[in-house]
């Protein structure tokens, strides 16, 4: 049977079912990765021989009958900052690229016990600390829809891989726009879950009480798909939460389709052609039978400045000792997140996270006033690789950073195109725990959208 | 003029805050982290006096914002 690259997940697991061999998916993703990445430069390891191990044991299990669930036979890609048994892990550093963990990441594990295959770890920001991913130690990924572009950062290597059908989902991390910025900027969904949701356990650390790890996909129903597969409490983490996981499957949105929308912050410095988009959804949604309510959700301001505070702190603490050890080995930015980490005092962290508890209650008794909030991902189109610079990560962050301090699940979802044809996406954030009403609310965006047409490099 | 001379002096007294010259990348990397950690620092130290009277956070939930949930 012929492989189709650019299918959803539920329609590859058809195909699975119906005679396609998962091997034959995998050999299709490697070469689809061998032809492609030279270009793209998504992953910094491959691992073919994992993934054709992985790809006959679910072949095998299919052929008796052991089916592991959706994500069976369906070759995934890891970002290189989850811990790989035997397989280097290197956060995108010269500072780490000699580690090979001896364990896997519970994400990891998780994904392979649901039957996926591993085809390779993918590139990102050096420490998953900038906006574009530009500072990989391992050079740029680059985006399938223009490769003159920047993907987005951190997470910009499983955007690349996902959106050039190299896989059929990745998994990001996300502490302050790392999952739903790239994901905006390829075309992608996003989701950053609530706090708590996905085990890190395994993960290299930006900022401990901000890290968020979750799927990128090419649709709203993949997104459920393989949240369902990786979520859940998991005691290698303490801040992993013991909320139960919902039934994933079937998405639908909140009954009343009430969307809260509060424009100061969020709407304050969007790029033209953002804001275009960004009205254009609004209409669509409203015409669809959404009731869009104007509202205010304070104090966003101040979580974002709160956030640049903890991630300092905190990102420095991760890498205190090692920067010590071998400071020559970081590059500009990440060094520059360590030393200016360092210069906060005891009492601003301290104080950011209290006055972080006392802001998130407040903004929380308006923020579940609405199932549902909406806002542009971000405020900037994507930039030309050759045209990035540390200060843009101010306006790449502002509309995400913020539920990151809060906590509360957010994903982004394509809403359509800037001028030069790269896409724009929306962000839909939620209440606590309420991923299936967010993926609800998310997936009826989606259905009123035209479907993508992923640029097939392969073609080319 | 007046705007150059406030840059030079912005960076010397990082270079020496850092105990170190820094390239032209090195210094817009550290710029750009020190002007966010003044905003920062400046916009939280506004709510520092309500936290006086109303916050009484321990560590335990400093770092988990649902701990409540849980």
């Amino acid at each position: 049977m012929k492989v189709t690259p650019f299918q959803s997940i539920s329609e590859l697991g058809a195909e699975l079912r119906s005679g396609l061999s998962p091997t034959e998916v995998t050999e299709a993703c490697l070469a689809r990765i061998n032809h492609l990445d030279p270009a793209l430069n998504a992953f910094i390891a491959v691992t073919p021989e994992l993934a054709r191990s992985q790809a006959r044991t679910a072949a095998d299990e299919l052929a008796i009958g052991r089916d592991r669930g959706p994500l069976h036979g369906v070759p995934v890609a890891l970002k290189d900052l989850l811990a790989t048994k035997g397989i280097a892990t290197t956060f995108a550093s010269r500072a780490y690229a000699d580690w090979v963990p001896d364990f896997d990441a519970t994400v990891v594990e998780r994904l392979q016990a649901a039957g996926a295959v591993i085809v390779g770890k993918t590139n990102l920001s050096e420490g998953a600390a900038d906006s574009s991913s530009v500072s990989s130690a391992f050079g740029p990924p680059r985006n399938p829809w223009d490769p003159a572009y920047i993907t987005g950062g951190s997470s910009g290597g499983s955007a690349a891989a996902v959106a050039a059908g190299m896989a059929y989902a990745a998994i990001g991390s996300d502490t302050a726009m790392s999952i739903r910025q790239p994901s905006a900027l390829c075309g992608l969904v996003g989701l950053k879950p609530t706090y708590g949701r996905v085990s890190k356990f395994g993960a290299m650390a930006l900022s401990f009480s901000l890290d968020h790890l979750g799927p990128m996909t090419r649709c709203v129903a993949d997104a459920a798909l393989v949240l369902a597969a990786i979520a859940g409490p998991d005691d290698r983490d303490p801040t992993s939460a013991a909320a139960p996981v919902p039934d994933l499957g079937r998405l639908r949105p909140p009954s009343e389709m009430r969307i809260g929308l509060s424009r100061e912050w969020l709407c304050d410095e969007l790029d033209a052609d953002i804001a275009l988009v960004f009205e254009a959804a609004l209409d669509t949604l409203s015409n669809a039978g959404a009731r869009i309510t104007e509202s205010s959700l304070p104090h966003l301001e101040d979580l974002y400045h709160l956030g640049s505070i903890i991630t300092a702190v905190e990102g420095a603490a991760y890498h205190n000792a090692r920067y010590d050890e071998v400071p020559e080995r970081f590059g500009v930015g990440l060094g520059a997140l360590v030393e200016s980490g360092r210069t906060y005092s005891g009492v601003d962290y301290v104080q950011a996270q209290r006055v972080r508890r006392h802001l998130v209650e407040r903004v929380m008794q308006q923020l579940s006033q609405f199932d549902v909030w909406i806002a542009p991902t971000t405020s900037k189109l994507a930039c030309r690789i050759d045209d990035d610079e540390p200060s843009l990560v101010i306006p790449r962050m502002r509309n995400t950073l913020p539920f990151n301090v809060i906590g509360v699940p957010a994903v982004s979802v394509p809403g359509g195109f800037d001028q030069r044809g790269l896409p724009v996406g929306i962000q839909f954030i939620g209440q606590p725990f309420a991923e299936r009403e967010l993926l609800g609310m998310a997936r009826f965006f989606e259905s009123l959208m035209p479907k993508l047409d992923y640029p097939d490099r392969m073609a080319s | 003029m007046g705007e150059s001379t406030g840059e030079e002096a912005f960076r010397s007294g990082l270079e020496q805050q850092l105990g170190r010259s820094l390239s032209d990348c090195e210094y817009a990397a550290h710029a750009q982290r020190l002007r966010r950690k003044q905003r920062a620092v400046e916009r939280m130290r506004r709510w520092e006096t309500d936290l006086m009277v109303t916050e009484p956070a321990t560590l335990g939930t400093l770092l988990e914002p649902w701990a409540t949930s849980r």
